[in-house]
């Protein structure tokens, strides 16, 4: 996700913005220390994942996807 | 969407088939209590929700089958509603006698549509309602508003978010790790002043000299590892090795040595003195015999045994205590002898019993211990229970020569011992230590990791919730517009102003009404109004409301809510539904006989449409429509039951309607004082209205206006029999039910003389700006002042 969709959503007046739109700008420090849970988060806002209520069960599977990308991120430092 | 018809089939207050039709007219309906006005406001509850609020308790049954089935519809006969709206669109149900419902519509997605998307609370306003969104918590008043804010997808974002900060913190176990991490790091802390890589390193590499054989790695990690496995064996081996050396100090700390030299020391002094005690034993036994005899011979002196003197026998005594003294010194000598003996005796017993033991056995076995195992299997040899007093000499030279190399070899043996447990131990503690660093490292990036994302996730739901914050603040700026323009109609000059919605600062998705009281700010209209005024406010927030909602474009429905208002406050609702709520199809109900007369007179007919109910018979007759506008079913209900009841009420209808009448077409009234003023009956109304109409009012012939004198007669006649029969029934009680049916049938033709036969609307509706004149919508009848 990159610096010009951010800043797309930046000139969106504030009355527009979607819950995708809120993320991207307020997550900016997460895509520049976790860029794929930064990645997996936009891409769930903007399949509306998070505008509809959601069981537990399915939050508990972002969490975990999440989760894995930190693994992910550890074994390619540790490699 | 506009209701053209509501259709109801033994349903609430409905027998079969009851229909209210609208002509795509904004609809006031009268009904007086009990009369089945409210089933309405049911069906199109229980359309939008699927069961009706004030039906939820025990006694309606599971699915309210007993509360929404009319008591006597007929076995197996469904209830029904059927909503038919503009352009033949429609919503239904049929609910079968269990309460199970069937719903319906045309489009077939309709209904679906109009459950999800119109907000009951938003049109549908019933009595016991209006100051309920007064009255609620400001967590209420922000939910019950969230749909209109248009908010909700915000408001689920900002709930899901903070549903998974809760979960990536439970899944990744972030509580569980910042606890170890802690305990690792105090650990380290405790055992390690410098935790930098070289200083680890160092530490390390020292204990490395003292396990490790070899090259020694020189990765921390992998040397850590190394030493823990060498210190591991040296634990695992070293059991019987200390086991030994314990044994070895145990013998060491029996100090043979130091016995042995204070045996030796005791043994030489008594060695001497018992020669001595010989002699002085015999010299003693000499000397005593001698005495004896010169005892017997008379003699005075002896010679002392001890020094050879002759010593007078007076004397003997104190030679015999000098004598006493010194045997008791060498018996003391001789006790200490026997003492230290008995010391020696037993610590070489202890000596020779701990030998025996398999550690130092098996040690003694070595060829490097072959001098110790030779002493000390001398020392075995010497039979030690003989000793009592003196130790045989031979004894003593052998220990002489055994001990002190046994003491030796001791010493030797235990000065080059390994390092005791204690150590191995700390030092496995402290490389286990080193070790974790690294596991230190590793767990403290990963909390990091996973608060990363926590933080975000904070930060996306703290900016989710500014902006619903902002977004509801210009939402209710603007819906706080609308309720103070109402208040103030309905409250003109009222010292209650800048009725508000505010954001309480000190709470999360809420809502609350502020105000001002005679110039001083209300958090909550609670505080300080009263009941009729909360009421009123009640009407306004949800009027504001309506208008705010446009989009949804759904009729509304006011269920009789003007029942705390005075009827000042009542009049100036009219103003807004006349003004105000032009938009919506309005559908409005009312027991009140007297404000629904004031809206005929107000509302435009060719707008609104003006229905009665009869009075309540019976269930299985159900609502019944009146064709009498003016509300005479009411008296007609009582004919034959009650005549002068009935009278009365004709007099009250008239009274009302007369009273309206002379409001509207501005009759002068002569002035009486004080209450007589608001007492005023038709029988002093009608004659000043007669007398005025005869000059003003017009019916338009042709191109010009002329004088309509045809409802005179009527007026004159109603009038009469007011004054007569009217008064009779309340003040005599002697009226008759025909009379009765004459004097409603003479009071409606009165009053229907007051609209157009054209347009149907009342002679004063169109009040023109020139004030020369009243005229009803389309003209043809006037009422002119000039």
């Amino acid at each position: 996700m990159g610096d010009k969709e951010i800043e797309a959503t930046e000139k969106k007046g504030p009355q527009q913005e979607s819950v995708g739109d809120i993320l991207r700008l307020s997550m900016k420090e997460l895509c520049e220390k976790n860029n794929e849970s930064y990645t997996l988060l936009i891409s769930k806002a903007d399949e509306g994942f998070f505008e509809e209520h959601e069981t537990r069960g399915k939050l508990n599977a972002l969490a975990d996807s999440l989760l894995d990308t930190l693994k992910q991120a550890r074994y390619e430092n540790e490699g | 969407m506009r209701v053209e018809t509501i259709e109801l089939s033994w349903f609430r207050g409905a027998a079969e088939n009851c229909v209210l039709t609208t002509a795509d007219k904004n609809v006031v309906i009268y009904g007086a209590n009990g009369s089945g006005k409210s089933s309405f406001a049911d069906a199109i509850e229980y359309i939008i929700n699927g069961k009706i609020e004030h039906l939820s308790h025990e006694y309606s049954g599971s699915r309210q089958e007993k509360g929404i089935r009319n008591t006597h519809a007929p076995n197996g006969e469904s209830s029904t509603i059927k909503v038919v709206f503009k352009g033949n669109a429609y919503v239904g149900v049929e609910i079968t006698p269990d309460g199970i419902p069937s719903f319906q519509s045309s489009p077939i997605d309709l209904i679906d549509f109009i459950k999800k998307e119109w907000e009951l609370e938003h049109f549908v306003l019933r009595q016991d309602e209006v100051a309920a969104f007064i009255v609620s918590r400001k967590g209420d008043k922000y939910s019950a508003l969230l749909p209109l804010l248009g908010l909700q997808n915000l408001e689920q974002g900002a709930t899901n978010l903070h549903n998974l900060k809760q979960y990536v913190s439970e899944r990744g176990e972030l509580t569980q790790k910042e606890t170890k991490l802690a305990g690792l790091t105090r650990e380290a802390n405790e055992y390690l002043t410098d935790l930098s890589e070289k200083a680890l390193l160092e530490i390390l590499t020292n204990l490395a000299g003292i396990y490790v054989k070899g090259d020694i790695p020189s990765a921390i990690q992998e040397l850590a590892h190394r030493l823990l496995e060498l210190i591991q064996q040296r634990i695992t081996l070293a059991a019987p090795e200390i086991k030994r050396y314990m044994t070895l100090e145990q013998i060491r700390n029996e100090d043979l040595a130091s016995k042995l030299g204070t045996m030796n020391k005791a043994q030489d002094k008594i060695t001497e003195q018992i020669d001595e005690l010989l002699d002085h034993k015999i010299a003693v036994l000499e000397s005593a015999s001698d005495f004896t005899d010169s005892l017997d011979s008379g003699e005075g002196t002896v010679e002392c045994p001890a020094c050879g003197r002759i010593i007078s026998t007076s004397e003997l005594t104190r030679h015999i205590n000098e004598q006493l003294q010194a045997l008791g010194e060498i018996r003391s000598a001789r006790n200490e002898a026997k003492e230290t003996l008995a010391t020696l005796k037993d610590s070489i017993k202890q000596v020779l019993s701990k030998i025996k033991d398999e550690a130092i056995s098996t040690w003694l076995e070595e060829e490097s211990q072959s001098e110790l195992s030779e002493k000390l299997s001398q020392i075995a040899e010497i039979d030690v229970s003989k000793w009592q007093v003196l130790c045989p000499h031979e004894d003593r030279a052998k220990l002489n020569t055994t001990i002190p190399i046994i003491v030796s070899s001791v010493k030797n043996a235990l000065d080059t011992a390994p390092p005791p447990i204690s150590k191995l131990l700390e030092d496995k503690k402290t490389v286990e230590v080193i070790a974790s660093v690294s596991e230190i490292n590793a767990l403290d990036n990963e909390v990091k990791a996973i608060k990363n994302i926590i933080e975000a996730l904070d930060a996306a739901e703290f900016a989710i919730r500014e902006s619903i914050k902002s977004r509801t603040e210009d939402i209710i700026r603007t819906i706080s517009v609308d309720i103070q323009f109402i208040w103030s109609k309905l409250h003109p000059g009222e010292p209650i102003e800048d009725v508000k919605l505010y954001l309480p600062e000190d709470a999360d998705k809420a809502i609350d009404i502020g105000l001002k009281f005679y110039g001083v700010e209300q958090p909550s209209p609670r505080i300080t109004l009263s009941e009729g005024h909360r009421n009123s406010l009640g009407l306004c927030i949800f009027l504001a409301l309506a208008r705010a909602d446009q989009s949804k474009d759904c009729p509304i429905f006011l269920d009789d809510i003007i029942s705390s208002l005075d009827r000042e406050h009542r009049g100036m609702v009219n103003n807004v539904l006349l003004e105000d709520l032009t938009n919506r199809q309005v559908l409005l109900f009312t027991h009140d006989r007297e404000w629904f007369q004031e809206l005929r007179a107000v509302l435009p007919h060719s707008d609104w449409k003006f229905m009665v109910l009869r009075p309540w018979d019976c269930p299985a007759v159900g609502l019944q429509w009146s064709d009498s506008k003016d509300t005479f079913d009411d008296a007609r209900a009582l004919i034959g039951m009650n005549d002068e009841a009935a009278g009365n009420r004709v007099r009250a209808i008239m009274d009302m309607q007369l009273a309206i009448i002379t409001e509207r077409l501005r009759i002068m009234m002569h002035y009486a004082r004080g209450d007589r003023n608001d007492h005023r009956t038709c029988i002093d109304f009608f004659p000043r209205i007669i007398s005025e109409a005869k000059e003003r009012l017009r019916k338009r012939v042709g191109e010009s206006w002329e004088k309509y004198t045809a409802p005179i007669s009527d007026w004159e006649k109603a009038n009469r029999l007011l004054v007569s029969w009217a008064n009779r029934s309340s003040h005599t009680g002697s009226l008759v039910s025909n009379e009765v049916e004459q004097l409603i049938e003479a009071c409606e033709i009165a009053l229907a003389h007051f609209k157009c036969d054209a347009c149907g609307d009342y002679v004063w509706i169109a009040d023109l700006a020139s004030r020369e004149r009243l005229q009803c919508s389309c003209g043809q009848l006037q009422w002119r002042y000039s």
